[in-house]
């Protein structure tokens, strides 16, 4: 039943990602901006400008270029997996996020499991007894963490753990100014030092991942505490707890059904969060300077480069619907509801 | 007498804030006595069920009482020693089973897992201990339902397991609150049997909750009654209803004959509506032919799924149906509920089941009331003042509702409200959709008496779809009985009530839970019940739908479907062995 | 749920209300008034560059002095020479009317949408859910950024592409609240009375489905406040010099490290405070009118 749901959605996913390729191709399209013009400067001669609207192919007809992109022209193109070129630096936009993808899913998913870890003691206190003094404490936080633009929790940690108490790092980027880096194998810091056995190089990955990671952390532990606290609090007042606690249940077993029935919902939040992140972390990216998927979409924008923004933007979506398929396909495996 | 209590509750107290929910209750069960606990809608019924086994709901607190289970005061005793009571010796079976069960569990692990807490057996043989106690309460094939999520049982199903887990343990005390409240008639009165006959063979004492008057009368020794969280009167269940009975007499009304005319006011013809996907129709009524004369009052019983309300939902209009052919009054209903509707408007009406959802919460009941009025005509604000003051004044309402919201008033006002929001437009036609289902059973009874009263004073047909068979029989001169989307039998309302012609009617005439307590179902053989938890739907089988199910098929049943025969005198059945019938059954 | 009316009273008795709504209006007031409170620009810098913040052991006396007339640099000035608290009121103008613009664009044109798609299931309906389907599954930041960037950076354009952004948002909370109260028994008894259509989409169904997009409203305020900033952080947002506070904590970012906290610290402490009011006011309009 499982299978069946992966399928449906897989076929969803595919139409959805048909239907933004267009839509993000035309959209940019319609902009009133000027690549070709960005691209030779202002004060160009209009021969130069012509050349360079020849060269990045913008002279063809709008439908023409669409074909181009899909794949259907001369070159590869979306269909063979290829998202084309950078205008900028003229190299491979799928090897460039190829490059700046990890370090971003790096970063997300230790903010994200950080998250989670706080979240729940946090929430359990918070549930035993709604209405108390825990509970209003909690709540408070979760709307205050959420009221922090990431960079300004980002720039409070470095004041304080790097300006202040020198423990951490510095915000200059995933490893120490003259470190050598590894031999990038999956692209994550963190692994590849390790799996280049360089375990000095490992923990001063991490260093530099421990502020950055935490900010996430802070801004996601709020929502995630808030949903678990509600499901958990609806879970503690349903039927079937009453009716456990009424058959002798002991109340650690009592308190595992209840947290079961509200992982399920939790984790359907936790795939929207992720995937919201991996364009929100551009913020904290760019504080630590990490060069992740969110900085290259930042260069990307503001140089006009179209073919590197059509491919984050596709990307990002393609992501994100792979993260909600693992956590609809684990919250099926929780909930047998869900499957059928 | 005293020392040997199953259960003994001394000055129970529960408390919210400073509310005393249950007020020092005090009472005892003997082994092997069921004991009948009734009292209104938040009388405490089931804050002092819940509060037996020392548990409350969040936001009460057990105050003050014991409670001795077994010899031990259990609300003195250590947490631990409370668990170890719970199941073990006092064990509760919840009004809504299908939420006691916890959703994400299989139904075997639920019971496992009571048994191991309470170390029943050993780890290996729990299996072979639940589908034993699955079968003991009458789940067909238990080895695979073990096996199954509580979203996959139906109802009556899940009401059993959630018995099979209460008994997991044999507890000395069963707490019943409202049991199997939501099933279906068939299957609440098997459910209600399986539960007497297993405390009985077990000696197990029941304290059984119950607003029904029925089922008091038919499963119960004695009863409790407890009104504003005090126990008024403890008394055996024979006085209890000699002292009840004239009330319960007086406000039954009369019934009538049935009306005849030339010209049917509505007639429908092989009606048929199915719901769902292109893929997956499931037909919710199929080819129902009704005729309804003028003065009419027809009652439409069967079980909930039978297309009962579909059915009458079409016939105002509300529904366009997929095939068949329906006259309303002169008009011919099309496919387009629209155009339909306003041509319809105001000559018919339709009563809904749940009064409190009817009316939009942000209106005041008179602006309710006068809605479909003022719907078609301009009026000032005290016209529609005065129009839906006199409208209270028909329904015996006080003035006072007319700028009432509707969480202000409880449900039997509010019903009655629905009414004379329906009377406003002074319909020829009145569909009531399980008006009494939500209701308690003397705001039900007076609910009747008000509709019978508007029938008579204003000349209105009503269709009264219900599944409460007092009800129908105090208000209605003919019954339509539909099973399956199907129309199985109809006729006059004294005869079927008198001599079902259909196996499907007398099963459901045989499940009514009357106030009699020498007339007990429990007394009485029941060879004929259906079989199986519910209406069974086969998609293409050939034959009678209720072949499955029915103790009286033979062969050509199962090949090929009857129809609905006219058996004269006004009766019609879709049973092959319609004129059998009564032999059989007393034979 | 469905919200109850004659509760709304009860309003102003939730501490978390009082709490959001002052803290709203105090930045509304910056907005409006913030100009009177120092004799600085927002516009022009001073000859005093990187000073700190006066200790708070001197306010008094420098409270006297301001009353004066005399000009007081109560959040010192940035690199630049720019009067901090001057600009960190101003900023309040800029970030409120982009996202209170944005906010209640996107309600006025997702929320009535909403009530129809769901009130009325015409193929035409259906098709605008799935279209806001297909618009929200853009990623939020990046798309606004584009967008931006490529209409060109102004507040007008931030305006648009929130309201890109946000409008689904509304429509799909509304339309299923709608649904929710189309299935109701009143909306059937008006039906069966002949109550037009539309009648029943203005007088039942709207007013019992627009409680959630209340507390949306709030929380989307807080949103848009954030989103402003953030691309004025890195640089795709409102052009400097314009007092912003995203733009005032990226230019002062760079001074944190050498330990200038000041510049950065007290525009985010305004973004911080400012949306906590709106979410504030959201979660407690979202308890009584269910979301």
């Amino acid at each position: 039943m499982i299978a069946r749901l992966v399928l449906r959605r897989i076929a969803i996913g595919a139409m959805q990602m048909a239907a933004l390729a267009a839509l993000v191709f035309f959209v940019i399209r319609l902009m009133p901006a000027d690549p070709a013009a960005r691209f030779v400067g202002l004060g160009a001669s209009p021969e130069a400008y012509a050349a360079a609207r020849a060269t990045l192919g913008l002279d063809k007809p709008l439908l023409a270029q669409f074909a181009d992109f899909l794949g259907f022209g001369a070159a590869r193109g979306l269909i063979d997996g290829d998202l084309g070129r950078s205008w900028v630096s003229g190299e491979s936009v799928a090897r460039e996020i190829a490059a700046a993808l990890p370090i971003t899913l790096e970063l997300v998913a230790c903010g994200v499991a950080l998250a989670v870890l706080a979240a729940f003691p946090i929430a359990l206190l918070s549930a035993r007894r709604p209405g108390g003094g825990a509970d209003r404490a909690v709540l408070i936080y979760g709307l205050f963490a959420g009221s922090q633009p990431e960079f300004v929790w980002a720039l409070g940690l470095v004041f304080v753990f790097f300006a202040q108490l020198g423990l951490a790092p510095g915000p200059l980027g995933r490893l120490s100014p003259f470190a050598e880096p590894p031999e990038p194998v999956t692209g994550f810091m963190t692994i590849d030092t390790l799996l280049a056995g360089r375990f000095e190089a490992f923990s001063d990955a991490v260093a530099h991942l421990a502020l950055p990671a935490a900010t996430l952390a802070i801004v996601l532990s709020g929502p995630i505490i808030k949903m678990l606290r509600d499901s958990l609090g609806r879970a503690l007042k349903s039927d079937h707890v009453l009716f456990a606690r009424a058959s002798g249940l002991s109340e650690n077993r009592v308190s595992a059904i209840a947290l079961k029935s509200a992982l399920a919902p939790t984790l359907a939040l936790i795939g929207i969060l992720f995937g919201f992140m991996l364009g929100g972390a551009v913020l904290v990216e760019s504080v630590f300077a990490l060069g992740g998927l969110g900085q290259y979409a930042v260069r990307s924008v503001l140089a006009f480069d179209y073919p590197a923004i059509q491919g984050v933007v596709l990307t990002i979506a393609a992501v994100s619907l792979l993260v909600y398929l693992i956590t609809d396909a684990a919250q099926a495996l929780i909930d047998p509801r869900v499957a059928t | 007498m005293a020392a040997e209590a199953a259960l003994r509750a001394a000055r129970l107290t529960v408390i919210a804030g400073d509310a005393k929910i249950v007020d020092a209750a005090s009472f005892a069960l003997s082994p092997g006595e069921i004991v009948g606990l009734v009292g209104p809608s938040g009388s405490g019924k089931s804050v002092l069920a819940l509060a037996l086994l020392g548990l409350v709901r969040p936001g009460l607190r057990i105050a003050d009482g014991a409670v001795t289970v077994g010899g031990v005061d259990l609300l003195a005793a250590s947490p631990a020693a409370q668990r170890a009571l719970r199941g073990k010796q006092i064990a509760l079976i919840m009004q809504n089973a299908r939420a006691a069960l916890d959703p994400l569990a299989r139904i075997g692990a639920q019971i496992v897992r009571v048994m191991a807490a309470h170390d029943v057996g050993d780890a290996a043989d729990r299996r072979e201990r639940a589908i034993a106690l699955l079968a003991g309460v009458g789940i067909n094939d238990p080895e695979r339902r073990l096996d199954a999520y509580p979203h996959e049982l139906s109802g009556g199903m899940a009401q059993r397991a959630v018995i099979a887990i209460a008994l997991a343990s044999d507890p000395l005390v069963l707490i019943a609150d409202e049991p199997a409240t939501g099933l279906d008639v068939t299957v609440r009165a098997q459910f209600l049997d399986a539960l007497w006959r297993s405390a009985r063979a077990r000696g197990v004492s029941v304290l059984l909750a119950s607003q029904e008057p029925g089922v008091l009368a038919n499963y119960c020794d004695r009863i409790i009654s407890i009104e504003a969280g005090r126990i008024t009167q403890d008394e055996p269940v024979r006085s209890y209803f000699a002292r009840r009975a004239p009330h319960a007499q007086a406000t039954a009304p009369a019934q009538r004959a049935p009306a005849t005319a030339d010209a049917p006011l509505i007639a429908a013809r092989g009606v048929s509506k199915a719901f769902g996907s292109a893929r997956a129709r499931v037909p919710a009524v199929a080819d129902a032919d009704l005729d309804l004369f003028p003065g009419d009052s027809v009652g439409l019983i069967g079980e909930s799924g039978s297309g009962k309300s579909t059915l009458g939902r079409i016939l105002v209009g509300l529904l366009a149906p997929d095939a068949g052919d329906v006259r309303i009054d002169g008009v011919t209903l099309t496919k387009s509920n629209d155009a339909t509707r306003r041509r319809l408007r105001g000559r018919v009406q339709l009563v809904q089941q749940d009064p409190l959802d009817s009316f939009d919460p942000r209106w005041t009941l008179g602006d309710s009331i006068v809605e479909p009025i003022a719907a078609h005509e301009r009026m000032t604000r005290s016209q529609r003042r005065a129009r839906a003051l006199a409208l209270l004044d028909r329904v015996g309402l006080p003035h006072a509702l007319c700028d009432a919201y509707p969480r202000d008033a409880p449900p039997g006002q509010l019903q009655r409200a629905a009414v004379a929001r329906a009377l406003s437009t002074s319909p020829r036609f009145i569909v009531l959709d399980e008006v009494t289902a939500l209701l308690t059973p003397d705001v039900r009874r007076a609910l009747v008496a008000s509709l019978a009263r508007v029938r008579d004073e204003d000349g209105a047909t009503l269709l009264f779809i219900s599944h409460d068979l007092e009800s129908v029989r105090g208000l209605c001169a003919r019954v339509a009985v539909m099973y399956l989307g199907r129309i199985v039998e109809s006729g006059p309302a004294a005869a079927i009530f008198a001599d079902p012609r259909h196996p499907y009617t007398q099963a459901l005439l045989a499940a009514e839970l009357g106030e009699d307590v020498d007339n007990r179902r429990i007394d009485r053989p029941q060879p004929h019940d259906l079989a199986g938890d519910g209406p069974v739907r086969q998609a293409a089988a050939p034959g009678c739908a209720l072949a499955p199910r029915c103790s009286y098929v033979e062969a050509r049943c199962r090949t090929d479907a009857p129809p609905l025969r006219d058996l004269g005198a006004g009766r019609s059945s879709r049973c092959w062995r319609a004129e059998a019938l009564h032999t059989l059954r007393t034979s | 749920m469905i919200a109850k009316p004659g509760r709304r009273d009860g309003l102003f008795a939730d501490p978390l209300f009082i709490a959001g709504a002052a803290l709203a209006a105090l930045a509304a007031l910056s907005a409006a008034f913030g100009h009177w409170l120092t004799p600085f620009s927002p516009d022009e810098v001073t000859d005093i560059v990187s000073e700190p913040p006066p200790p708070i052991a001197d306010w008094p006396n420098l409270f006297v002095a301001a009353l004066g007339g005399e000009g007081v640099h109560w959040f010192g000035t940035d690199a630049a020479g720019f009067d901090v608290f001057a600009r960190t009121l101003a900023a309040a103008r800029t970030d409120l009317l982009i996202a209170v613009a944005a906010a209640a664009i996107s309600a006025a044109i997702g929320a009535p949408l909403g009530v129809i798609a769901g009130a009325v299931r015409t193929p035409a309906t259906e098709a605008l859910a799935r279209a806001s389907d297909v618009l929200q599954s853009f990623p939020v930041f990046i798309t606004a950024m584009v967008l931006v960037a490529l209409a060109g950076r102004s507040w007008a354009s931030i305006v648009l592409a929130m309201t890109l952004l946000y409008a689904p948002i509304f429509l799909r909370l509304t339309r299923a609240e709608a649904l929710a109260v189309s299935a109701r028994g009143y909306v059937e008894a008006a039906r069966i009375a002949g109550v037009p259509g539309w009648r029943i989409a203005l007088q039942h169904v709207a007013p019992n489905a627009l409680g959630p997009a209340l507390s949306q409203l709030s929380v989307t305020i807080g949103f848009a406040i954030l989103l402003t900033a953030g691309l004025s952080f890195v640089g795709a947002g409102v052009r400097p010099p314009t007092p912003e506070w995203g733009l005032m904590i990226a230019q002062g970012a760079g001074q944190i490290v050498l330990g200038d906290w000041w510049p950065a610290l007290f525009p985010g402490a305004a973004i911080t405070l400012t949306v906590f009011g709106f979410a504030a006011m959201g979660q407690s309009l979202e308890a009584r009118y269910g979301r």
